[in-house]
């Protein structure tokens, strides 16, 4: 009687020790792979891509590891997965909008609309994309907030992205005085253009008339430069521009109104008056 | 006259060089170098200036300073031209056409960079500029993909003679085959100067190896070789430096580009 306790002793041991082994050996296992597969596939895919590949595999793998150390001490899987069906379920209606997230950010990925490192517009936020996520992408804004975007969000919403081209146009709006002559004005945008070492000389700067408006004759002058000169250009330009106009007396007018009454009108009344 | 080379200076003593619209000076401290380089806006100035030991300093207000501190108390400075860290986009000054069936020899020139080491064997590089500021360019179809270069205009001269030698800038031999039927409007050139070696010749004007781009019918490109980098170029030559990036010969490169809109 005390053998066969002792063997059965033996044996439970002898089973809880296989069972650590295959969870601490299968883990490890896993680890390994996962990180070989990133490793293989880390020049060929996005860096968040192939974290979220990684991640998938350790998640499914290690899920089989555990299944199969239950196995191993003599759980019914069955009662189990059973249990796991309804659970899903129940968590299926809870998860949902993670759900939404996940697979958002799976067609996000593989879209590549854009990628850590780049700068992005979403809504009234702007910032440098820090990671991608399962469930979110998290961006931090140039006054230097951490935010937080949920990838189903990101997926119906308009995305800028900034830094995905080399080159960018700057557009800057221009009104000159009536008494101006177009022409004259745009040579000398073109000549500020030409002498200015941050914009480039192909594409040509542009001079587009956008209208007479009620004070001014307005001009949108195109500018191209490079991405990383943008925040240079837009400061420096527009002190150029006013600087050359100055010097070449061309006048950016106030918005004024002339009123008028009518060829019969009587002068209006002046009255001055002495200070002091 | 050569401007490249090894000089001795004197310790804590200015040494002044100018090099076409470069300014350099240079001082060797206890363990550190100062530095100060001026570029001006003139492409045409040819001025050469070498003074090792000189009591003029530079002018605060014009020049930019640099100070670096290094290990070893050398005091000699190796100067070196080299070319451009990107190509350069190359206009014409007047409309050039190349008709069906020709082929033509275009010298066009390019401002060379002054690479300013300390000849201590450990090739500490204290700078790297070009000689005169250059205008940014983009080179491609279209505003997504291309690459960004440098700009320049070129008289394109045919004859070797009409080439006016300066200091500052470099003459490449460009041999464009027109072998389509129609006749080429040369209104770029793109010129891989980072991919071409720099010579000088017994005059010491400066050359690159020659680059040949052949148009073919119905392409809009041109195929670029250098099957001999050294045709066109004067018989006796120095090399001055290597290469800065591999060529890759017999690539399709997009030589010739309408402007963009």
């Amino acid at each position: 009687m005390d053998a066969l306790t002792e063997l059965s002793l033996n044996q439970q041991v002898w089973l809880w020790t296989k069972a650590m082994l295959i969870l601490v050996v299968g883990l490890l296992l896993v680890r390994l792979l996962a990180n070989a597969l990133y490793r293989a596939v880390d020049g060929f895919m996005e860096v968040a891509a192939a974290l979220t590949l990684k991640r998938i595999v350790i998640y499914l793998l290690s899920a089989v590891v555990v299944l199969s150390t239950l196995y191993q001490l003599g759980f019914d899987l069955g009662v189990l997965l059973g249990a796991a069906g309804i659970l899903s379920v129940a968590l299926g209606f809870a998860s949902q909008t993670s759900a939404s997230n996940l697979v958002s950010g799976l067609f996000m990925v593989l879209e590549k609309s854009f990628a850590i490192g780049d700068i992005i517009q979403v809504g009234g936020t702007m910032g440098e994309v820090l990671s991608i996520d399962l469930l979110s992408v998290k961006v931090r804004t140039f006054d230097n907030l951490f935010v937080r975007i949920p990838n189903e969000s990101l997926i119906k919403t308009e995305i800028k992205n900034l830094s995905r081209f080399p080159i960018r146009r700057y557009d800057m709006q221009v009104g000159v005085a009536y008494k101006e002559d177009l022409k004259r004005v745009s040579d000398l945008l073109i000549e500020v253009a030409d002498a200015y070492e941050h914009s480039l000389d192909q594409p040509r700067p542009l001079i587009i008339f956008q209208g007479f408006g009620e004070s001014s004759m307005d001009l949108q002058f195109c500018i191209w430069t490079t991405t990383d000169n943008y925040l240079k250009v837009r400061n420096e330009m527009p002190a150029r521009v006013k600087e050359a106009f100055d010097d070449a007396g061309i006048e950016i007018p106030f918005p004024h109104r002339t009123l008028y009454t009518g060829a019969e009108t009587t002068p209006f009344p002046i009255r001055t008056e002495q200070s002091g | 006259m050569k401007w490249w080379g090894k000089y001795t200076l004197t310790n804590n003593r200015w040494a002044h060089w100018r090099v076409g619209p470069f300014g350099l000076f240079a001082k060797p401290g206890e363990r550190e170098w100062h530095v100060a380089i001026w570029q001006s806006t003139d492409p045409q100035d040819s001025s050469l200036l070498m003074d090792t030991g000189t009591d003029s300093e530079p002018d605060v207000a014009t020049y930019t300073f640099f100070r670096y501190a290094i290990g070893s108390a050398e005091t000699e400075l190796e100067l070196k031209p080299r070319l451009g860290d990107r190509p350069f986009i190359v206009s014409p000054e007047e409309p050039l056409f190349l008709l069906a069936g020709q082929e033509a020899v275009l010298y066009v020139s390019t401002i060379v960079w002054i690479q300013a080491s300390v000849a201590d064997g450990d090739g500490n590089v204290l700078l790297d500029v070009p000689t005169i500021r250059r205008s940014d360019t983009w080179f491609g179809d279209n505003t997504r993909e291309g690459e960004l270069c440098y700009s320049t205009k070129t008289s394109a001269r045919t004859d070797l003679t009409n080439i006016q030698p300066r200091p500052h800038r470099a003459v490449t031999p460009v041999e464009i085959r027109n072998e389509g039927a129609g006749v080429l409007p040369i209104e770029q050139l793109r010129v891989p100067v980072p991919a071409l070696s720099l010579y000088s010749d017994d005059g010491d004007q400066l050359w690159t190896d020659a680059v040949c781009f052949v148009r073919q019918e119905g392409h809009d490109g041109a195929a670029m070789t250098t099957p001999e980098p050294s045709a066109h170029l004067p018989g006796k030559r120095t090399l001055i430096a290597e290469p800065r990036v591999p060529i890759e010969t017999g690539t399709i490169v997009k030589a010739f580009s309408k402007l963009l809109s």
